[in-house]
């Protein structure tokens, strides 16, 4: 006899409201029994969702204290929840990858495999040119079509629903590639472009109205500095000099959110997030990231190699890590490890601060890499994605 | 011309007789086709009874023009409204949604369904089985095995 998934509602009823529970209490309904988790997880489940859109709002962490795991955030739940491992040859630290959103697909490109075990054939890191999609209605990761170039830290951005690559560094260039590709999520496909006219070892990735930029590693350092930028209508790269202030130290420097509203990180010292008007040079203090107070501790501590995201109309700072000056015996500097998690709406003067829920697991330290995705933006088919750099 | 607003005349499964304006009636899509064929015909909803008919038009009076505003104070108010009008059994929800679908109104059935997804909202595992006459149907070993992942129980 045939048991409703909810008693009193059809089963394709029972499929449309179960589908509506957000991502971040998949867990939950999973462990309500064995039928709803065959359910939860079943490909009427996820191609439901699928055709509706329904992918909710995601973000995406990796951390050095994880150990190659993603975790994922729920922002409607305010829920952190585990991704499951990439399958790998042998286990390995990701390093210098890129990741964006795009179509739906969470995409981890290319980037630098150092192994740990001694035992391992490889002793030197491998670079590499794997694209691993993590499909948010099945929960699955999936091998890709590869890069036609292995790199890693080189410039990664969506521009208009493509992945667009240039830059990096691999075994043969080590002093930094021309070569930029660009990825069609929907043909599963990679094509060379035109070379840049400079190399550029490590560099981060922009999508700016409409078109990429590559923003070189020297930033910072001098007043100012030179990007290459490609337009996707004309096919070609130019070379613009252009003032960007934030530090090279940071993994992941600049955010751009919906209308094309950009923000930079600036950590000399303290955080200051920086913002510009459109096409307007001058850059502007639009608040810091304020330090923590950790509970063992007496003074404010500045966080540093933190995660920087956008995410709907709000920034996320994740994780990072403080130096802590321990009285004990003759007195020494620790590294303390956070797994905290604060948000602010930066069109609100002066910032407000919230703490949303901390990472889960062992999640926590140094973010190797964080991006996110938004579920309107992808209805709207809007080119806007987030860019993030390792 | 007269100014009066056309009204529809409706016929619920228990022989309730139900009169709204043609422009809320033109929301419903199931029956859209007979009202803009100008019939004056009491429609039967044989599937439909007529407390809960009653609730659908209320929702659908409420919210005519009103979804669509962008003055903040009025989303607010209609937020508020749903909120209360949406305080009512499982059995009535679970009804108000099988007519929406039947009826085919979308807001109504988008906003039901999302009632019962959020019901599941700060409920622990057990509060949910209850609600939804699940029983539990893992192994001792299974079971343990779920406890131990923490951030299932995040937001209890």
């Amino acid at each position: 006899m045939h048991q409703p998934i909810i008693p009193g509602l059809p089963d394709d009823l029972a499929l449309r409201c179960l589908a509506k529970v957000s991502h971040g209490y998949h867990g939950r309904l999973e462990a309500v029994s064995k039928r709803w988790k065959e359910f939860i997880r079943s490909e009427e489940f996820s191609s439901f969702k699928a055709r509706e859109g329904w992918c909710g709002n995601w973000l995406f962490v990796l951390t050095e204290g994880s150990d190659d795991q993603w975790v994922a955030y729920d922002p409607h739940a305010d829920i952190w929840h585990p991704l499951p491992k990439i399958e790998r040859e042998q286990p390995c630290k990701h390093l210098g990858f890129s990741c964006v959103c795009v179509g739906n697909k969470f995409l981890v490109i290319g980037g630098a495999y150092s192994f740990s075990d001694p035992t391992s054939s490889h002793k030197k890191p491998v670079i590499t040119n794997d694209v691993f999609q993590f499909d948010p209605f099945r929960k699955v990761w999936t091998q890709a079509s590869s890069m036609m170039t292995p790199r890693s830290h080189f410039a990664c951005s969506v521009v208009a629903g493509k992945v667009y690559v240039a830059g990096g560094r691999n075994m043969t260039n080590p002093r930094g590639l021309v070569i930029a590709e660009v990825y069609d999520p929907l043909r599963d496909r990679w094509e060379e472009l035109v070379p840049m006219h400079l190399p550029q070892m490590d560099c981060i990735g922009l999508s700016y109205k409409g078109k990429f930029h590559v923003l070189s590693d020297q930033v910072g350092l001098l007043d100012e500095n030179m990007s290459q930028v490609f337009c996707p209508l004309s096919g070609t790269w130019s070379v613009v000099q252009d003032s960007w202030p934030f530090s090279r130290a940071m993994q992941v420097a600049v955010q751009v959110m919906e209308e094309d509203h950009i923000y930079t990180l600036v950590d000399w010292g303290e955080s200051l997030i920086k913002t510009r008007d459109s096409g307007e040079a001058e850059w502007y203090n639009v608040g810091k990231v304020p330090p923590v107070i950790l509970p063992d501790h007496s003074r404010p501590l500045e966080v540093f190699d933190y995660g920087f995201a956008a995410l709907g109309r709000e920034l996320y700072v994740m994780g990072g890590k403080v130096l802590k000056w321990e009285e004990s015996g003759a007195g020494s500097f620790n590294i303390g490890k956070l797994n905290r998690v604060r948000v602010c709406d930066p069109s609100v003067s002066p910032l407000k601060w919230r703490e949303a829920r901390s990472m889960c697991l062992k999640a926590c330290g140094s973010i190797l890499g964080c991006t996110s995705l938004n579920e309107r933006s992808i209805r709207k088919g809007s080119s806007f994605s987030p860019v993030m750099i390792c | 011309m007269s100014s009066k607003k056309k009204v529809i005349t409706l016929r619920s499964s228990d022989g309730e007789i139900f009169e709204v304006e043609e422009a809320v009636a033109l929301e419903w899509l199931t029956i859209k086709p007979l009202v803009e064929s100008g019939c004056t015909d009491a429609i039967p909803l044989p599937q439909v009874t007529g407390n809960i008919l009653a609730k659908v038009i209320e929702y659908c009076k409420k919210h005519i023009g009103a979804s669509e505003s962008e003055d903040r104070k009025i989303l607010y108010e209609l937020e508020s409204w749903d909120a209360d009008f949406i305080k009512v059994d499982q059995g009535t929800l679970f009804d108000l949604i099988r007519a929406a679908d039947y009826l085919t109104i979308k807001t109504l059935f988008e906003f039901t369904c999302q009632t019962v997804a959020d019901t599941i909202k700060h409920k622990t595992i057990e509060e949910v089985r209850h609600i939804f006459r699940e029983s539990n149907d893992f192994t001792p070993e299974e079971e343990k095995e779920i406890r131990g992942k923490s951030w299932w129980l995040q937001g209890l």
